[in-house]
């Protein structure tokens, strides 16, 4: 820490040590990595086989879906605004790629297709939020519950199986070098989006608009463009997972991605990103899905029912969000 | 004035408050008689508004006493403070926008048929009848109490909200700068309000940034400087130069830096410019290093004119040339395009970005500038920033402090600021300095003198004339949507141009 021997005495040193320490945990993010930290040094104690390179890749893996579809709603809730359609864009799209790979279509281009599919289906929303000025609460619950109709019209509930094409099964489950494939694009995904948002005139346009949609309007930012592109970049990006999932699985099933906008909101909050837009956490975000995919591998090896997981993960986003909001509005003082 | 005995109502001894160490208000003693109006002045900062919010019970003081009527008054508690008949009118209103007029008259005090339970039904009728009757009759103004109060203009508002306040007869009626959204004729109705409310033997505490005002309508008035009390005397024996001296602890020499430019090329013509109903048939021609003022009462169409000019409000018909050529200003982006950028009055609602850096708000409008090899670059964007804080003269800490830690007067020189990295030529001002403090109002003056020196052109739209007499070359007076008079600031003067705004007395011929 900053203690240095020409302090004379612990009473000085301790307020330093203190302040800087606050100044760490004040930082954006630090709550959901620090809890992260806590958690794996817990579970490396309370089990031999968690701080094992398998389990840890397993956990790792088991992140990517929600935490490359957490990275589109940061830009999404950073704008003030939510997808609620993101886990039926995920279904849909795997299961067009699917469809389209089982009918004959190269495999590159259905995976391509795929995703250009998830991305008209993500600028739809936002169009119906821009044009129509539906509240995108409204609009991306609609779309949906349309997505989730679709998927059952076309499968009959019936999964599309057998996706055993070489080509196709390395998305999912091949490595490069060391590291499974679909955890490198993960790592792309970020690195892509990170510079997006935080070193481009956009992504400060996103944050403008989620922090004062009226003013960002005045400066000469363009409110459609900036939305339309948000959802869409959501829309690809599950598409993204959507394909991910669907060459680990083989398959695609009518149900893949159902509930999972819950986790990918929870990962994005827990993250640090503020829910009523202006301000974005991306890094927390993926340590959010990290920690609530930790939370469920965690307990199933101390062998907890998943029956309980959920109440434990429901309990954590609310402990840690209360947590983060009581820190802030102590740092925002009283005026 | 009323020389009754008054009785004190209010008696604040040896006040006391610090937040985080830093104390804001030391020892001040304040007593309210009834039947008196206070004025209480203070530059921003100097602990008005803690004061008053200890007086109301949303602060408790660190030190020293309160008593109402003889009462001793608590600890922290706004209820508590209500009940002793203390109300607060403050700035931002307390209204809920979607509620009717009459509903938000009578909240938290619903009048029900039958016993008064939470559950009961409403008596909506003698609800309607005694709003009516106290806005109406009591503060003679002209609402439909049954319209919903977001569709009321600001003014309307405050004045709603000053009668939910005097229906509940109160005893103390606090009114934090009531008359920074009012025109002339409001404020007039509203100092009639108080007058009588005074008659009646009510305390009116009176806190404004208008020297004139208290001046007009205090029996005594009090500064506030740095959290103590600097002067506490009979409104009668101080002149205005006097309190800004005891404000500013220094003297102010001239309030408007005001200095003749070269006037160049005409910049923008505007010819029979037209949005029905809000403005019609508006033309000026505004020339390079002009300053051109925008009088009017509230609904003359001045604001609607300049966020017409701004792309907001866009006109239906009429003609714009900007450096000699015919074009458009459709929209924001189109106005922005063509370098005529607007500065809303309401920064808060439509300026800042409140949870971001001083860095970020000033940048937001010209990012290209700020670009190095890997997209936006931090030490590009630092360099910028700090050449602003310097040039406007922007009291931060650093280019990290957030936006809304900041003071109005601040916040408007990084308004200034981004508008000019954003390439602003000319700039449309509305109420540049509304709720600021005098010190930071001469510096917002004193930019806007230095812009036009350096060859920009400005369109000032205020509700101060004397603000607009005081910076502007022309004037333009407005009323009920046309232009009424086209003056030379230096062949006019204040009571023609308030002549002109409020009848049509004053028009030509």
């Amino acid at each position: 820490m900053t203690s240095t021997p020409t302090v004379p005495s612990g009473r000085v040193i301790a307020p330093r040590a203190m302040a800087g320490l606050r100044r760490v945990v004040g930082l954006p993010g630090a709550g959901v990595t620090i809890a992260f930290l806590v958690l794996c040094v817990a579970l490396a104690f309370a089990s031999d086989y968690f701080l094992t390179v398998g389990n840890l890749t397993v956990v790792l893996r088991q992140s990517v879906w929600v935490a490359i579809m957490g990275i589109g709603m940061t830009f999404v809730i950073g704008m003030g605004e939510i997808d609620l359609s993101v886990g039926a864009i995920l279904g849909i799209s795997g299961l067009a790629a699917a469809i389209w790979i089982q009918s004959g279509v190269n495999i590159y281009l259905a995976v391509v297709a795929a995703l250009l599919l998830g991305a008209v289906i993500g600028a739809c929303n936002g169009l119906l939020v821009t044009i129509l000025h539906l509240p995108s609460f409204v609009a991306t619950l609609g779309a949906m519950s349309v997505l989730r109709g679709i998927i059952m019209v076309i499968t009959g509930g019936v999964p599309v199986y057998g996706l055993r094409y070489p080509e196709f099964q390395f998305i999912g489950q091949g490595f490069i070098g060391p590291f499974p494939f679909p955890v490198v694009i993960l790592a792309a995904v970020f690195a892509v989006f990170a510079y997006v948002l935080y070193r481009t005139p956009f992504g400060r346009h996103v944050l403008s608009i989620g922090s004062n949609a009226h003013a960002a309007r005045l400066a000469g930012i363009s409110l459609t463009a900036v939305r339309v592109t948000v959802f869409m970049i959501s829309g690809l990006l599950c598409a993204i997972a959507g394909v991910i999932l669907a060459s680990r699985s083989e398959a695609a099933t009518a149900d893949a991605g159902q509930g999972m906008e819950l986790d990918v909101i929870a990962a994005t909050i827990i993250g640090g990103t503020v829910m009523t837009g202006g301000k974005a956490v991306l890094y927390g975000t993926v340590v959010g899905a990290m920690l609530m995919t930790t939370i469920r591998n965690g307990l199933n090896l101390l062998g907890v029912s998943p029956l309980w997981q959920q109440v434990v993960i429901g309990a954590f986003i609310i402990i840690s969000v209360a947590g983060s909001m009581l820190a802030s509005r102590r740092a925002d003082g009283d005026a | 004035m009323p020389s009754t005995p008054s009785m004190p109502v209010v008696e604040m001894t040896g006040i006391g408050k610090s937040f985080g160490g830093v104390p804001v208000l030391r020892n001040v003693d304040l007593r309210l008689d009834s039947g008196t109006v206070v004025g209480l002045l203070g530059a921003n900062g100097a602990g008005k508004s803690t004061l008053i919010k200890i007086l109301s019970g949303v602060y408790s003081a660190d030190s020293g006493t309160i008593s109402v009527d003889g009462q001793h008054l608590g600890s922290a508690s706004v209820t508590e403070a209500q009940r002793l008949g203390i109300r607060t009118v403050h700035q931002e209103l307390s209204l809920v926008p979607s509620l009717r007029v009459y509903e938000n008259v009578y909240l938290h005090a619903e009048l029900t048929k039958g016993r008064r339970t939470p559950f009961a039904p409403l008596d909506r009728e003698t609800m309607i009848r005694e709003s009516r009757h106290v806005l109406r009759d009591v503060l003679g103004i002209e609402v439909d109490v049954r319209a919903t109060v977001e569709d009321l203009p600001i003014a309307t508002r405050q004045l709603v909200e000053i009668a939910r306040a005097v229906h509940e007869r109160a005893k103390v009626l606090v009114l934090d700068e009531p008359t920074t959204s009012l025109e002339a004729r409001e404020k007039a109705q509203l100092f009639q309000v108080v007058r009588d409310l005074r008659n009646q033997g009510v305390a009116v505490i009176f806190i404004s940034h208008h020297l004139d005002e208290v001046t007009d309508l205090c029996d005594r008035t009090i500064v506030l400087r740095d959290g103590a009390v600097v002067v506490d005397a009979p409104t009668a024996e101080l002149s205005a130069r006097d309190m800004v001296t005891a404000m500013t602890g220094r003297l102010v020499d001239h309030q408007y830096p005001k200095k003749q430019v070269q006037l160049g090329e005409p910049v923008l013509a505007v010819d029979g410019l037209t949005r029905e109903p809000v403005y019609r048939d508006v033309s000026f021609v505004l020339r390079r290093g002009e300053i051109l003022g925008v009088v009017g009462l509230a609904g003359s169409g001045k604001t609607e004119l300049i966020r017409g000019l701004a792309g907001s409000l866009p006109a239906a018909s009429g003609s714009v040339t900007r450096n000699g050529s015919a074009v458009r200003l459709g929209s924001i982006r189109q106005a922005r395009r063509l370098s005529l950028i607007y500065l809303p009055s309401d920064r808060k609602v439509a300026g800042i970005f409140p949870e971001h850096s001083v860095a970020w708000n000033t940048t937001i409008s010209a990012l290209q500038r700020i670009m190095g090899r890997f997209g936006l670059s931090p030490a590009r964007e630092l360099s910028t920033v700090n050449a602003a804080i310097d040039e406007y003269g922007m009291k931060v800490s650093g280019p990290d402090q957030v936006i809304s830690r900041l003071s109005g007067g601040n916040q408007q020189k990084v308004m200034l600021a981004r508008s000019l990295l954003g390439n602003a030529d000319v700039l449309l001002l509305e109420d540049p300095t509304r709720g600021i403090d005098v010190a930071a109002k001469n510096d917002v003056y004193e930019l806007i003198t230095s812009l036009v020196e350096a060859g920009k052109s400005v369109v000032l739209v205020s509700s101060e004339e004397t603000e607009v007499l005081g910076m502007c070359d022309q004037i333009l007076v407005m009323r009920e949507g046309r232009v009424r008079a086209n003056l030379a600031a230096g062949d006019t003067s204040l009571p023609q141009i308030r002549l002109i705004a409020m009848s049509s007395e004053g028009d030509d011929e």
